[in-house]
């Protein structure tokens, strides 16, 4: 063991996802687009530099290090010359494949450079691998996923620890299964527990999180580097473990992403004026990009629930759109970005309001009540849109998939909004109401 | 809901005006206002009031914004509100009074949900609307659903929204198109991600570079080696090639050399020392020869010279001479020229000369010179006499102008003195103003005496009003104030005495019926309380209780035998129980009014004493009131000894407090008019004091007499009124003083002259004596001049100057006699210079004329011979020199040539021959053996070089082994196999290159990963452009179903009701409107012409004026349809029949008049017309008019 009292530090990082582009955000004048260009590098550079910096001992990656169907040696090149800064400062690296690893041939062919003591950065797929670093007294317990799919539980095979090491299991899995991830090498907290090693390092589910039992060693998610969406927001980045002399072990996190998303959630009960929302996200956006340090926010601002300026809401929502872009742009300082406004209002009382007359308007509501309550109105609104949906691009099918009978969230949004302007149009209120 | 009333209290132009709609039994309201009368303005007013101020601003150019006020009254069926609307975000509805706000639900509830933009779509109705609705049916394709659409919603760009949403379709996606940003979008993705597919380096490229790169190398490294092993073998046969002429040459060199083994050798510079030393004995035997011959030719040269000793002698002194002759010759010919010039000079003096009247006659040059000489001698004039003259001829005319001035002065003086006297002597001595002005003075102003007398007036007349009102004020007294001053009153002892006893009395009367009163008020109070104690219900009395308890004894008695008997019913046990009941019921009352009963007793007794006091109390009033009368009788009479009847004390002590008052005011006008009266008389002798002083002043003997002879003082008759009187003496006053200021003025000026006259004659005298002296002196300081010359001072001066200039001319000559005098003496002694000079040297002077040119030939000859000698000394002295050089040069030479035949010897020795002759052949055999041996050496180097590594011998045995034709062959085959060899090898380093290349380019780079990033931008931009379009596509179609909706529930009534009301407006040209259907079954709109044979008429091919009668016939029809099934609000219409002609305004009237059984209507219009029209054509109880 070295000196520095037998104290140790270990980095703890996953999912890099590397070249993995930030999804569907639209340019826009003065958007910042130099900001987010290369946002996944920036924040494996910044965890390099975070590890030199924090003078790590040992870095574990818990697989993921790119997207499954990017095929760029250049990307893999990049991950290269990040290791190979680490072994430079004499800081040895485990890797091992993930699922979207394991799918990439680019990562066989990649000319990683051999740790400081001669041994491979990547472990083995074909059984469960070790990698012994006597100097630190850290044994490293993992095993690289071989194919996409990997439905068995891998950590079965996990060894016994080593006496007087610190042993870290290293494990891409999902654990019991997390929302929004495929099912891979799936166990219980239980079960690596009472592997009886000190440490957990997991990768594969995004969000960070720490699932150990009470007593039990950490099993750790550290979460990935970089959010890539808006479903991925607030802060991302790494895990330090410090070990002690006793083996025990503590552990942080570290902030390492560049661009960071946010939804701005408004209450559109307490809204009486569109000038509202701009306010509220004025300040909302202060707050956050006082606690973003420099960051980049990328922001959706998403109204949602009665509102007694429904119509106008909806006739209006270029110009909102445009009024908080303007506030990103003007509050940013090149740091702030609008992703996009979601309005998922609806009329006070539910209903179209059009008085107690009878007359064109009460077609209208006719006409809308009818749609909300008909059970086929997403294939009614699918044939309407079917000559565009059937022409989208690969990314946007999750757009034309959303109009489905399981679930009609998309559907009712979009009529709610069409009935709102319509009526908007009609009664020409875009004048009168604001 | 109906509005009854609107108030404009402070809105727009309008403060606190209200237009009442409640009157008329059929609401239909004209409002007539003229342009600018605030039309518009009312009708923002109503939906103000029904809806709030709108936020922008407007109608507040007169009533800043938290002034605004608009206010009503609105009833329905069930009730009315009067409310006043403010301007403002939140509780802008107020109450009638504006100081509470009400709460927004209660008029909510009147409008029947019915919102602002519902209101102003479907109860307002302008012209502006009808043009655009009569267009959109025209521009539109005669669709049922959307014309009866949008006259049912008042929207009259319905076409407009529907045109909107397809627009805005079109513009996002077009399908098949490519137009459509959307379809752009999908264009550039896909474009993008080819481009990306481009971009990125598959892991298996990477794989097979390094693979290639690596055998590339080793090929490379083969081919480098077998380039080496056949350079050097080509090397070696070029070598061979290379040595095979040489080896022959080098066998040749070394047998030359062994015959010439004996030959010396000789350094390089052997040859070259020989031939310089025989060049130089040579030369130095060539130098002997020419310098003897050189060295008698220099000793025939110094012979021929010869030598003029003599002339050296006399060097100096010719020098001398020579040098002096130009200066004589100068000085002869000068001497000319002062010659004649001394002659002219004769001539000028005596010119002059003549000018002063002096002749000089004669030939002779020195007789007139001396007679000159005296004549000017005689003429000279002294300095101090010139000064002298000069001096008296500049004072001269100053003198006699300052003579001039003196006399001309005494004249003038003597003349005014003269005028001044006669003036004096006309007028007489005025007034002296000194009497009137002190009489004007004493007299003081008329101003401030007539306004002391003004108001001594005015407060007299001040005081006599306060008399006669203060006199008024003394009632029960008639007569003047002076009456009333004199009056004697009653002694103020006795007037406070009756007074005192008269209040005494009276305060005992008050007392005493005060005191009845009270009693009197107690008496009804114990009356009142003494009713209310008995008027409670009947007191139960001790009787009925025996009854009672008796009767419950007896029944007690009953039970207890009927028990013992066995027979004991009900009935009796609950007559017991009934008398108990009863007997407790009355103890109980009788408990309980025990307090009243005592209560009435005592009041009764209070009753009692009150009426005994009030008996006292009547007859102690009567008996005072007897005094008091009695006082009032002896008050009176005191007064009456005076005069005068009073009523009380009090009012007497005022009128006391009056009459004093009056008393002091009457003693103040009496003072006051006394001092008026002495004031008159003051007055009047003053005027008299003023009437003499006048008269005194104007008496003709001493009235001044102006220059002009006029009298001062006809105009100023005195007059009675002091004030003119006062003005005149005032006038004449200044006029007195301006004449006597005049003739002391006068007599100042005759004074002052008289004192100037005897200065200035003196002065005139003196300057006369002056001028005498003048003359005298002139004539003492001009007497040299001859006495036929003109004597005035210019032509002395002239003069002067004349003979000033003839001495100067005469000094001027005898200065040139004495310069050619000392010309000619010069002269003389150079020729005696010459001639002692000539003597000396034995020559003879060619001929003596006593001039000095004839000796200066022999001064030059003298001269020339002189520096010939000189010249040939020098060339002595250098000849002489020549010889001395030449004879040492010859020394020298002689010695060379002896020393170069020591020096050859020595190089036969050297080279070891006898003579000098042999060496040239020795040298050329040395030389031929050192060639020879260089060759050799050069020759042996090319061969080691070509040898290599082995010796020269076995190289040149190996060498000679080769055939020549066969090496050739040999070298050029190997030649070619390199080439090929090389070529090879530089093509695979190329390779090596260009996959390194390629590899280095894989260096991480982020483009791929960029443009990935990029479509995913594009990405979200189409997501958001798909959503807009979704939204758009639904939106139209939501339309749609709803006018297809519309129309199919509402069509029918519509229509009908559209017929009737087209056919009144089309005034009968229509008689219907009708649907039919076209090909694709789509109902369409078709008017129905009233003549038979006319076919039908699509809406949208009707006239522009047809088409809005049609748009306004649906619209009102939906009106009056919507009216019959929901709420009803006032329907607002604003000037929508601009451009109908009269028949079709009064249609519209009659409609509008029939909708207002309805709903209330308010029909706002600037054309007075449409009143006119209103009232020819609807009842009079159909409408009702108000104007702004």
């Amino acid at each position: 063991m070295e000196s520095k009292n037998g104290k140790r530090r270990v980095l703890h990082a996953a999912d890099i996802h590397l070249d993995s582009p930030l999804q569907k955000l639209q340019s826009y004048e003065d958007a910042p687009v130099d900001q987010i260009r290369g946002a996944s590098r920036r924040a494996l550079e910044n965890m390099v530099e975070l590890a030199i910096d924090e003078a790590v001992d040992l870095v574990v990656i818990a697989g993921d290090l790119y997207d499954g169907d990017w095929r760029d040696q250049n990307t893999g090149l990049f991950f290269v010359g990040q290791a190979a800064k680490l072994v430079g400062a004499g800081i040895p690296v485990v890797v091992i494949r993930g699922n979207h690893d394991a799918a990439n041939i680019m990562t066989s062919s990649l000319p990683l450079p051999k740790n400081p003591d001669g041994s491979d950065i990547m472990m083995a797929s074909a059984k469960v691998d070790c990698r012994t670093f006597e100097s630190l007294g850290i044994s490293v317990h993992g095993r690289s996923f071989s194919k996409r799919a990997e439905t068995k539980d891998l950590s079965k095979r996990y060894p016994k620890p080593h006496a007087g090491m610190f042993n870290l299991g290293l494990l891409h899995t999902s654990l019991t299964g997390a929302e929004g991830h495929d099912s891979y090498s799936p166990c219980t907290p239980i079960q690596l527990t009472d592997k009886e090693y000190d440490y957990w390092a997991l990768g594969h589910v995004h969000l960070r999180g720490s699932h150990g039992i009470e007593a039990g060693a950490p099993i750790v998610f550290s979460g990935n580097v970089q959010g890539r969406h808006i479903r991925e927001t607030g802060e991302k980045g790494c895990i330090i473990v410090d070990i002690d002399s006793r083996n025990e072990a503590t552990h942080s996190f570290h902030p390492l992403d560049v661009v960071r998303w946010e939804v701005c959630h408004l209450d559109a009960r307490s809204i009486e004026h569109t000038d509202e929302i701009i306010d509220q996200f004025e300040s909302w956006l202060n707050q956050k990009i006082g606690e973003a340090a420099g960051r980049m926010i990328v922001s959706r601002v998403s109204v949602e629930g009665p509102c007694n300026i429904h119509n106008a809401l909806h006739q209006n929502r270029n110009r909102i759109e445009s009024s908080l872009r303007a506030i990103a742009v003007a509050h940013g300082d090149g740091k702030a970005w609008l992703e996009k406004l979601r309005m998922k209002t609806t009329t006070p009382n539910d209903t179209i309001d059009v008085g107690d007359l009878e007359g064109p308007l009460a077609s209208v509501a006719k006409v809308v009540d009818d749609i909300r309550l008909s059970e086929d109105r997403a294939d009614l609104v699918k044939r309407e849109l079917s000559s565009l949906l059937t022409k989208l691009p690969l990314e946007l099918h999750a757009y034309s998939g959303a109009f489905s009978t399981e679930n009609f969230d998309q559907t009712d949004e979009l009529i709610e909004s069409a009935a709102a302007d319509l009526l908007g149009r009609i009664q020409g209120s875009e004048a009168t109401k604001q | 809901m109906k509005i009854e009333r609107l108030d404009l209290k402070a809105f727009g132009r309008f403060t606190n005006n209200s237009i009442d709609f409640s009157a008329a039994r059929k609401p239909f309201h004209i409002v007539y206002g003229p342009n600018e009368s605030g039309k518009s303005t009312s009708l923002r007013a109503i939906t103000s009031l029904l809806y709030g101020m709108p936020p922008t601003a407007l109608d507040n150019y007169v009533h800043p914004n938290a002034k605004m006020r608009v206010g009503g009254v609105l009833s329905n069926g069930s009730g009315s509100l009067e409310c006043i609307r403010r301007r403002g975000r939140a509780a802008t509805l107020r109450d009638a009074n504006d100081d509470k706000p009400v709460d927004d639900s209660v008029l909510e509830k009147m409008l029947g949900g019915i919102d602002r933009e519902a209101f102003e779509h479907r109860f307002g109705l302008s012209h502006e609307e009808l043009v655009k609705g009569g267009r959109a049916i025209l521009e539109g394709e005669g669709d049922l659903g959307e014309i009866l659409f949008a006259a049912g919603a008042g929207v009259s760009q319905l076409r407009a929204v529907q045109q909107q949403l397809t627009e805005l379709g079109k513009q996002l996606f077009v399908s098949g198109g490519r137009n459509g940003s959307l379809n752009q979008l999908i264009r550039e993705m896909a474009a993008k991600k080819k481009e990306l597919e481009e971009l990125k380096v598959p892991p298996s490229e990477f794989d097979d570079l390094r693979t290639k790169l690596k055998n590339e190398c080793a090929r490379t490294e083969e081919m480098n080696s077998s380039v080496k092993l056949a350079v050097v073998k080509l090397a070696k046969l070029r070598a061979i090639q290379k040595a095979l002429p040489l080896v022959p040459q080098w066998h040749a060199l070394r047998d030359s050399l062994a015959e010439l083994a004996d030959a010396p050798q000789l350094d390089d510079a052997f040859t070259e020392r020989r031939r310089s030393y025989e060049t130089n004995r040579e030369i130095a035997t060539r130098q002997t020869v020419s310098l003897t011959d050189r060295l008698e030719e220099l000793a025939g040269e110094l012979r021929s010279l010869g030598d003029d000793e003599s002339i050296m002698i006399h060097e100096a002194e010719i020098e001398s001479l020579f040098e002096r002759l130009g200066a004589r010759d100068e000085a002869r010919k000068h001497r000319g020229d002062l010659e004649r010039k001394r002659s002219n000079m004769d001539r000028r003096m005596v010119e002059a000369l003549q000018e002063l009247s002096i002749e000089i006659g004669g030939d002779d040059k020195d007789e007139i010179k001396k007679k000159i000489d005296k004549s000017v001698a005689r003429l000279k004039v002294v300095d101090s006499v010139r000064t002298k003259v000069n001096e008296l001829a500049q004072k001269y005319a100053m003198i006699v102008q300052q003579r001039d001035d003196a006399d001309e002065q005494t004249r003038t003086l003597s003349k005014k003195l003269t005028e001044t006297e006669q003036l004096l002597e006309r007028q007489s001595v005025p007034a002296d103003p000194n009497t009137i002005s002190q009489v004007l003075e004493s007299v003081g102003s008329p101003d401030s005496v007539l306004s002391d007398l003004a108001q001594q007036n005015a407060t007299i007349t001040k005081l006599q009003s306060r008399c006669t009102q203060l006199s008024r004020k003394l009632d029960g007294f008639d007569g003047t104030f002076a009456e009333a001053a004199q009056l004697r009153l009653p002694s103020e002892e006795s007037i406070e005495l009756a007074a005192e006893e008269l209040e005494r009395r009276e305060s005992v009367l008050k007392r005493v019926s005060d005191q009845w009163k009270q009693l009197s008020t107690r008496q009804k109070e114990q009356q009142e309380r003494l009713q209310t104690v008995q008027s409670v219900v009947s007191l139960p009395t001790t009787e009925q209780l025996a009854e009672a308890r008796r009767e419950r004894d007896d029944a007690f008695c009953q039970i207890i035998a009927d028990n013992e008997a066995g027979r004991l019913e009900t009935k009796t046990m609950s007559r017991l129980q009934q008398w108990t009941r009863k007997a407790d019921e009355l103890v109980d009352a009788m408990r309980l009014h025990h307090e009243q009963l005592h209560q009435q007793a005592s009041i009764q007794a209070v009753l009692q004493s009150i009426e005994q006091e009030l008996v006292t109390c009547q007859s102690e009033g009567e008996t005072v009131k007897t005094a008091v009368e009695e006082a009032t009788n002896n008050w009176q009479a005191l007064w009456q000894a005076s005069g005068v009847i009073a009523p009380t004390p009090d009012r007497m002590h005022r009128w006391i407090t009056n009459h004093a008052q009056l008393v002091d005011s009457v003693a103040n006008f009496d003072e006051e008019t006394q001092q008026l009266e002495q004031m008159k008389e003051r007055l009047e002798l003053s005027s008299k004091r003023l009437r003499r002083a006048i008269e005194l002043a104007s008496t003709p003997s001493v009235v001044p007499v102006t220059p002009d002879g006029e009298t001062l003082f006809d105009l100023h008759e005195p007059s009675d009124d002091f004030a003119s009187l006062y003005d005149s003496a005032g006038a004449l006053r200044s006029e007195l003083r301006d004449a006597k200021k005049r003739h002391e003025d006068l007599l100042r000026k005759r004074d002052t002259i008289r004192d100037e006259l005897p200065e200035v004659q003196t002065r005139l005298e003196s300057r006369q004596k002056e001028l005498d002296q003048w003359h005298t002196d002139w004539a003492e300081a001009t007497s040299a001049l001859s006495e036929n010359v003109d004597r005035t001072p210019a032509v002395v001066v002239e003069k002067v100057a004349q003979i000033d200039a003839l001495v100067n001319q005469k000094r001027e000559r005898d200065i040139l006699a004495v310069r050619i005098r000392s010309i000619r003496e010069d002269n003389e002694a150079y020729q005696a210079d010459v001639r002692r000079l000539v003597k000396d040297l034995g020559i003879t002077l060619p001929s003596d004329q006593g001039e000095v040119s004839d000796v200066f030939g022999v001064v030059k000859q003298l001269f020339q011979r002189m520096q010939a000698e000189r010249s040939a000394a020098k060339q002595r002295v250098a000849l002489s020199h020549q010889r001395d050089t030449v004879t040492n040069q010859l020394e020298e030479a002689k010695q060379n040539a002896a020393e170069a035949a020591v020096t050859l010897q020595k190089l036969c020795d050297e080279a070891g021959c006898s003579s000098p002759e042999d060496l040239a052949e020795v040298e050329r055999r040395s030389k031929q053996r050192q060639q020879f041996e260089t060759s050799l050496r050069g020759t042996e180097e090319q061969l080691r070089i070509l040898s290599g590594r082995a010796s020269l011998e076995e190289f040149a045995a190996e060498v000679e082994l080769q055939q020549s034709e066969l090496v050739d062959l040999d070298i050029e085959t190997l030649e070619a196999d390199l080439s090929n060899t090389q070529d090879q090898l530089s093509e695979a380093q190329q390779q090596v290159g260009a996959l390194r290349h390629r590899l280095e380019e894989m260096d991480g780079s982020s483009r791929a990963s960029e443009l990935s990033q990029s479509i995913q931008l594009l990405a979200g931009q189409m997501e958001n452009e798909v959503e807009q379009y979704s939204r758009v596509k639904i939106a139209a179609m939501l339309l749609q179903q709803a006018i297809d909706h519309y129309r199919q529930e509402n069509s029918g009534p519509v229509l009908r009701l559209a017929s009737g009301i087209f056919q009144r407006l089309t005034l009968g040209e229509y008689e219907s409107l009708k649907v039919d259907f076209d090909a694709r079954g789509k109902a369409m709109l078709f008017g129905v012409r009233n003549a038979e044979a006319e076919p039908d008429v699509p809406a949208n091919a009707m006239s522009t004026g047809t088409a809005d009668a049609l748009y306004l016939s649906l619209r009102l029809a939906s009106i009056d349809h919507q009216l019959s099934r929901g709420h009803a609000l006032p329907l607002i219409v604003d000037d929508c029949m601009v451009n109908l002609d009269d028949e079709r305004s009064k249609a519209s009237l009659v409609t509008l008049s029939e909708l207002s059984s309805r709903t209330q209507v308010i029909l706002f219009t600037h054309h007075e017309h449409l009143v006119e029209l209103a009232t020819q054509t609807l009842q009079n109880d159909a409408f009702h008019v108000h104007r702004l």
